[in-house]
């Protein structure tokens, strides 16, 4: 019950993160927001994912398909990170 | 599959810690705590793939490790909000005080 | 002195929209202005860079940076010397040279304006990224 709880949770402030930097991607257009949320947008869909797997599948583990997803938002984000100029 | 997943498990966590090096490299840039907000964001995210991962809260207790990950989003909100403060709180440098009188002619 | 009108009960800007633009466009920081103005006042000194610095209060690093920053904008020159890097005053046109002057004599007339004007600016992508952020509006 506890833990079912703290997955909601982390799959709500995964979301609220994900809405704040839209938002200010929104508003100002900038490339780097653009990243930073793309990847936070991913990382939410990854929590709702995480709630899916650990709450409604009981049987078995998708562990290896979240961690491939978070590496790919990952592979989006560095890029982003790295090549803007300062 | 479970070494596989171990082998991604390890890359997401350096992607990690490269993603908060940046942050903490853009902190250093602009002195701007924001900044800092996000490096820790990424640390706690990396942190907490580990603890999961390892097993480490005692008794297995598994969503103890998804409480960091919580904490990584909070960073991010709280950053944001500590944005909002106040004029003074998240200033970046040499702006919060104006330049003494006699070097205006 | 904090509440500074930006326009006079007419309507006219207290600073000539030009002299704004100068500022919005050239200047990047108080300390640029300031450091601008010292330079400015013995025009045909080169001054260390880290003797600016000292009299600016600041870090050399923030200093050179901020040096870099009028030389790109073709205000100032600079040359390597023995001791480190020196600047000069040396706005690269007479039209540079007469909105510097400008901005002087307004900077002196109406500091708050000036400062809340450069202040208002974004100075860098990271600082713009950051500032998105921000949900206050700037005053005009």
């Amino acid at each position: 019950m506890v833990p079912a709880f703290i997955y909601g949770l982390c799959m709500l402030t995964a979301l609220i993160c994900a809405w704040l930097l839209l938002q200010a991607y929104q508003k100002t257009r900038y490339r780097l927001l653009f990243w930073c949320s793309l990847f936070f947008s991913v990382t939410a869909l990854n929590n709702v994912f995480l709630v899916v797997d650990k709450v409604v599948i009981s049987e078995g583990d998708l562990a290896v398909y979240r961690y491939a997803v978070a590496l790919l938002s990952l592979l989006i984000l560095l890029p982003g990170l790295i090549l803007e100029r300062e | 599959m479970m070494a596989f997943a171990h082998v991604l498990l390890g890359a997401v966590v350096m992607g990690d810690v490269m993603a908060a090096l940046f942050f903490v490299r853009y902190w250093n840039r602009t002195s701007d705590r924001l900044f800092l907000f996000f490096a820790a964001s990424f640390v706690a995210d990396a942190v907490s793939r580990i603890v999961v991962d390892q097993g480490i809260p005692p008794f297995g207790l598994e969503a103890l490790g998804y409480m960091i990950r919580i904490l990584s989003y909070v960073f991010i909100i709280a950053g944001i909000v500590y944005k909002n403060r106040g004029p003074r709180t998240s200033r970046t440098m040499a702006q919060a005080n104006p330049l003494p009188q006699e070097y205006i002619r | 002195m904090a509440d500074e009108p930006f326009q006079r009960f007419d309507g006219e800007s207290v600073v000539p929209l030009e002299v704004q633009q100068f500022v919005l466009g050239r200047i990047g920081s108080i300390a640029q202005l300031e450091a601008l103005i010292m330079m400015r006042n013995a025009p045909d000194t080169w001054w260390a860079s880290s003797s600016l610095a000292e009299r600016l209060y600041i870090s050399e690093r923030a200093c050179r940076t901020e040096l870099d920053a009028l030389k790109e904008q073709g205000l100032v020159l600079g040359r390597q010397g023995d001791i480190g890097w020196q600047f000069r005053y040396a706005p690269s046109t007479g039209e540079l040279r007469e909105f510097v002057d400008r901005l002087v004599y307004y900077y002196a007339k109406h500091l708050v304006v000036i400062s809340n004007l450069i202040h208002s600016k974004p100075r860098t992508r990271l600082h713009e990224f950051s500032e998105a952020f921000s949900l206050k509006k700037k005053d005009a």
